[in-house]
């Protein structure tokens, strides 16, 4: 006899009730009054899974239902008359050994999945996509950031003209999938610096132009603008984020009202860290890129050591500000220098500013 | 199971008619109890390559459901996973489809989300419905009629007015939404009914008005302060101890805004969850909403510190933590709760709940 609440379905009025079930006859009658609420013969009962403690559920045909606390009982009925649905489920959540076990599992695997899955998933994605689409795209990002942050350049066009020649020289188009142009502009807000857009635009800053003093540093910068698109960097970053951002979401998403913090952290990290592998893998094209020909390396780690000059001036060498410095290293899109320049060797040129 | 509380307060006010009951809802669920739960569906949608997300979602939400006692019973979800599956499988296409073609041209994000957002009244007409249709009370289905064009009238048609009236009229649609999901939601063949004041949500959305103002105040005369600071070092360069100065009281005045704004943010959750469910009635049968600003912030702030410490291994106990302060703090002054009757329902397909939880569109009930 299995005790609980019996409900008809028609109405939402408790009964107070016992189930019982005898030679192929269930009863279900009121504790109190003992009048048979339901009598059938031979029934069949959809029995609810067990999920945890949580109330049972037996549904008869007629729309009605019993439900009980009595979670053991109902399992022992449903050995009796139906084979167990899902019941398994519950076996497993209630093994602390298997708990443990699939815990570990589930790390190891989320830990290959952001070291490798992810990052090669998609890299693969992104070679898929044809690159005379990535030829057509990523202007309009141009465009949209000559309205806001950029302004047209202020460098001699005879000038920019002769740094386009120079660079566009050192490559074969034919053999990149992405055509490459090369653009100037001038910004304050982003000072010395360069970017390449999918759509193989490589721009310069005037600041990064005027804070050369040979202009094989800006090979090599270029080097390193055209190992970002060589390797579809910006579209790789999209995918990645994307998936950690909807994975997040799917796991732990509505556990707080600060759900933005939970969200936004991890991929805010995890870009972060997708991204200082990017600058490597664009520093050693920059690399094979300036030995092939036949240019120093030493020019990249001689424009890399000033403009950290330039974004750092205050330069404390004090220990406390390397430390701090290493932290900041997790935090920030580019490793540090001082790791990048390394294969490249010592500074080519020294020049005052 | 259950408190029952004498229906006059102490200032022998009498707040509902002398039959009535007062029944707490009560949350029984546990952290440990669910982590396992969780870890099962983590692994086993891990190993079904995502498919068994539907199944998960039934069994999560069937804990949190049959957890949840009102009056001696307990609350059912019945959706079947098999729909779930397949709204799921649609709003993925939908996101792959928008991811590709953002990847290629980003212009079509600002479309993408005007589709969406279009999209958006017949997204919560089908989550509300199909959530409702799926939970039952006592043998009885919840139902849900409101219709596409009314939502569209409440999540587009007067949110187009924000920007014409400065902004004054946000508490009114928040009201009208709030009345719009309310109103619309029925148990049995029984409508509820929602019964706030607008001039409740004006209040609400007045103090956190101010508060914010208050804020930014604040902040623009720290900002100005640290300027001033700035240019009172002008002329000689900037040593780096100063520099370092300016960034240690930055370091103090930003989380410190931050706390605030969670503070305001917590406060009209709050305040909002306690209007809805305080103008809440169906058939002589009142809700009381309780939850208090400081007891949310606590929990909201703790929960957060223990899904970072824990790499997010703490979501389960920070969910339940969570559906336990809000239930507890429930109740429903009832009159008569077993007189419901159950009304002819059709299914409804899962699609509009799944894309609105794949994009997160606020469902706010």
């Amino acid at each position: 006899m299995i005790e609980g609440n019996f409900f008809t379905g028609s109405s939402s009025k408790r009964h107070n009730a016992e189930l019982s079930l005898a030679n192929g006859l269930l009863l279900v009658k009121d504790t109190v009054s003992k009048q048979v609420l339901l009598q059938l013969n031979r029934p069949t009962l959809a029995i609810s899974a067990r999920v945890g403690n949580t109330v049972r559920a037996i549904s008869f045909d007629d729309g009605s239902k019993f439900e009980t606390l009595d979670n053991d009982a109902v399992d022992t009925l449903q050995a009796e008359i139906a084979p167990s649905k899902q019941h398994w489920l519950y076996w497993l959540e209630n093994h602390y050994p298997i708990i443990m076990a699939m815990l570990a599992t589930i790390i190891v695997i989320t830990w290959l999945s952001i070291q490798y899955g992810i990052p090669a998933g998609a890299k693969w994605l992104a070679y898929k996509v044809p690159a005379s689409l990535y030829a057509g795209a990523g202007d309009s990002t141009l465009k949209y950031m000559d309205k806001s942050i950029l302004n047209p350049s202020q460098l001699p066009e005879q000038r920019q003209q002769a740094l386009r020649e120079k660079f566009l020289s050192l490559i074969d188009q034919s053999s990149l999938s992405i055509p490459i142009r090369v653009e100037f502009r001038n910004s304050e807000l982003m000072g010395a610096n360069a970017f390449a857009l999918p759509s193989g635009m490589i721009v310069f800053t005037d600041d990064m132009v005027n804070l050369s003093c040979d202009d094989q540093e800006l090979t090599a910068i270029f080097g390193h603008e055209l190992g970002h698109i060589e390797y579809r960097h910006t579209v790789r970053s999209m995918i990645q984020s994307s998936v950690i951002a909807f994975t997040t979401v799917m796991l732990v998403g509505d556990a707080s009202f600060l759900g933005e913090v939970v969200v936004g952290l991890p991929t805010f990290l995890l870009e972060m860290d997708y991204s200082r592998d990017f600058e490597r893998e664009a520093d050693d094209y920059a690399y094979h890129f300036l030995q092939t020909n036949n240019i120093n390396p030493g020019f990249f780690t001689s424009i890399m050591n000033r403009m950290e000059t330039v974004h750092r001036p205050t330069n404390t060498a004090s220990s406390e500000q390397a430390d701090l410095d290493r932290v900041e290293g997790y935090f920030s899109s580019h490793p540090l220098t001082e790791q990048r320049t390394q294969q490249f060797g010592e500074a080519a040129v020294q020049c005052e500013m | 199971m259950e408190k029952i509380d004498p229906i006059i307060d102490a200032a022998g006010n009498q707040t509902a008619s002398p039959a009535s009951q007062q029944h707490h809802f009560e949350f029984t669920g546990n952290g440990s109890e669910f982590f396992r739960i969780w870890i099962v569906n983590i692994l086993l949608t891990i190993v079904t390559l995502g498919v068994y997300s539907a199944w998960a979602k039934v069994r999560t939400k069937r804990y949190f459901y049959g957890n949840t006692h009102l009056a001696q019973s307990t609350f059912d979800y019945l959706a079947d996973p098999v729909t779930i599956l397949k709204g799921r499988l649609i709003a993925v296409a939908i996101l792959l489809v928008y991811a590709a073609v953002r990847t290629i041209n980003p212009i079509v994000e600002p479309l993408f989300f005007l589709f969406l957002f279009l999209l958006t009244p017949w997204l919560i007409v089908r989550s509300h419905a199909f959530n409702a249709i799926n939970s039952s009370y006592r043998n009885i289905r919840f139902n849900f009629t409101g219709t596409t064009g009314e939502a569209a009238k409440e999540y587009i048609a007067y949110p187009l007015l924000i920007l014409l009236t400065l902004g004054l009229i946000i508490p009114y649609i928040r009201y009208r939404q709030t009345r719009f999901t309310v109103d619309n939601h029925r148990f049995g063949d029984q409508y509820f009914d929602f019964n706030a004041r607008v001039k409740s949500y004006f209040k609400v959305f007045g103090i956190a008005f101010v508060f914010m103002f208050v804020i930014g105040v604040f902040s623009a005369i720290m900002i100005a302060a640290v300027a001033g600071y700035s240019a009172a070092e002008a002329g000689a360069s900037m040593d780096s101890q100063s520099q370092q100065q300016i960034a240690a009281s930055m370091m103090v005045y930003i989380p410190i805004i931050y706390l605030f704004m969670a503070i305001i943010g917590i406060y009209v959750y709050v305040a909002l969850l306690n209007l809805m469910f305080n103008g809440i009635s169906i058939a002589d049968n009142q809700f009381k909403s309780s939850l208090k600003v400081r007891s949310m912030l606590w929990i909201q702030l703790t929960n957060l510190l223990g899904l970072i410490i824990t790499l997010g291994l703490f979501y389960p106990w920070a969910k339940v933590r969570l559906a336990k302060y809000r239930l507890e703090q429930l109740s429903v002054m009832a009159t008569d709760l077993d007189s419901f009757t159950s009304s002819q329902a059709d299914q409804v397909s899962a699609t509009g709940d799944e894309i609105g939880e794949v994009f997160a569109v606020d469902m706010g009930f």
